[in-house]
């Protein structure tokens, strides 16, 4: 076994059949030399009990050199091929003859094929959505008529993932394994309200002056709305922030508790009570009308012609300290705007000027609320497109 | 090309009768393949060598009925040219 032989071996073989050395040398020598000129004349050279010499082309390929990741080409070359007997083979293989393949259990292979069916399945479901939003977010989208007062707007974009979650939560609640969520849900709840409960007494100073500019409207609908819906909503904005970093959002949370309990209290003006379906319209609506009136009524401060490439909100961050307030710039001008996104050389432009309740680049409440606007204005002129 | 030329050939270069030539080239395959059973390996200077080589074991599945199958290891012969050999196939344009 694993013996290496040189070519004495076989004219040594040959001797002992019973041939002359020099004979032997000599065929041998012979033999393989007409292999070899056979195999360069293009000849296929085949040997009974041995197997077939024979040159073949290997056409020219592109290859990628490894090292450095450049394309090279691999000329087309020519190897010498041999394709043993198949008594030979035999011969060879014989240690292993017995062995035959053997035929596994199907059953892992199957169950696979159907996991992977399953994915397909479950992928092209989600494709066929119209809107190409993934299934999670239109289970989403269908949870919320079980809440009284759900204001998608009032929720940034990033939130999202987190907001589904609180939506999902009736559903989740007839399902098997729904209590365990419930569960979770409920001690969140809990914990919320407390978070609440604190920061209505601690921030009340923070949120006074963002209220102060319609006091009025504020009064009516504290009368108004029940308690209930109210407690849900500061609910989910403590929700809203990832529970692993509540302790470090609290702040955060606490001020959003508010600025929602706020827009909480806005809604029934118009909207009349929790209509479900109709409240992320009545929201919108809501925002937009408490912050037009806002500002189509502020007194101008300034008038500016627009020029080429000047946008609301870099006008917006020259005056009032953030891109974010473009809103209120379109809204005071909404008599000459038509579209933001599309605004004529040479507009005049109104710049307000904003009070500092409203328009404040270091509140927090004020940007957000801005930034709703701004959420609001960005759909309404992306489906006018 | 058939053998007879092929032996013919060797028989010219080797300046040997045509059964002497049938014999020992019998005798040579018979000897070479019985080196490869052993799963020994022959060199032939200025040629190349006869090795054995192992396959491994290896996992293989039907495509159209999606059965696995594990395939058993196997022994095959094989040739691999020498340095001169090489060299020359290296250099080699094709026939013509």
């Amino acid at each position: 076994m694993n013996s290496r032989f040189v070519l004495s071996e076989l004219t040594d073989a040959l001797v002992k059949a019973g041939h002359r050395r020099r004979e032997a040398e000599d065929f041998v020598r012979a033999f393989f030399a007409k292999i070899e000129e056979y195999v360069f004349l293009g000849e296929s050279v085949k040997i009974t009990g041995l197997g077939t010499f024979k040159l073949t082309r290997i056409a020219a390929r592109e290859s990628v050199n490894v090292n450095t990741g450049d394309r090279i080409e691999i000329a087309e070359h020519y190897k010498l091929s041999f394709l043993p007997d198949s008594s030979l083979k035999e011969a060879v293989n014989a240690p292993y003859a017995q062995l035959e393949p053997i035929a596994l259990d199907p059953d892992p292979d199957r169950s696979e094929e159907v996991s992977s069916k399953d994915v397909r399945q479950s992928l092209r479901e989600t494709q066929a959505r119209p809107d190409g939003r993934s299934a999670a977010a239109s289970v989403a989208e269908s949870a919320p008529k079980d809440f009284p007062v759900k204001n998608r707007d009032a929720v940034k974009k990033k939130e999202e993932p987190v907001f589904q979650v609180e939506e999902q939560k009736p559903e989740e609640k007839n399902d098997k394994k729904g209590t365990t969520i419930a569960w979770i849900i409920f001690v969140l709840l809990a914990m919320a309200l407390i978070v609440y409960a604190l920061c209505s007494t601690v921030f009340r100073s923070d949120s006074q002056p963002v209220r102060r500019p319609r006091p009025v409207v504020r009064h009516e609908v504290v009368t108004e709305v029940p308690s209930n819906p109210r407690n849900e909503v500061a609910g989910s904005a403590v929700l809203q922030t990832p529970p692993v970093a509540e302790s470090a959002s609290k702040p955060e949370a606490t001020s959003k508790t508010d600025e929602v309990a706020s827009k909480t209290e806005v809604t029934p003006t118009t909207g009349g009570g929790s209509k479900p379906d109709a409240v992320p319209t009545t929201g919108r609506a809501d925002v937009s009308a408490e912050g037009m009136m806002d500002a189509a009524q502020w007194e101008v401060m300034k008038e500016i012609t627009l020029g080429r490439g000047e946008r609301l909100t870099l006008i917006a961050q020259e005056y009032y300290g953030d891109r974010v307030f473009w809103v209120y710039l379109y809204e005071a001008n909404r008599d000459r705007i038509s579209n933001p996104n599309k605004m004529a050389v040479g507009t005049r432009i109104r710049i307000p000027k904003a009070p500092a309740s409203v328009v404040n680049p270091r509140d927090s409440a004020s940007l957000r609320r801005a930034a709703d606007l701004e959420d609001y204005y960005k759909k309404k002129f992306a489906a006018k497109k | 090309m058939k053998q007879s030329v092929f032996l013919s050939a060797v028989q010219q270069e080797a300046g040997l009768n045509a059964a002497q030539t049938r014999e020992m080239t019998r005798q040579l395959v018979e000897a070479l393949n019985g080196i490869l059973a052993d799963g020994d390996s022959l060199t032939v200077h200025g040629f190349g060598s006869f090795e054995v080589k192992k396959k491994e074991e290896r996992l293989s599945v039907n495509p159209q009925s999606g059965k696995r199958f594990m395939i058993p290891p196997k022994l095959v012969p094989a040739f691999r040219p020498g340095a001169s050999l090489k060299e020359r196939i290296k250099a080699y344009q094709g026939h013509e």
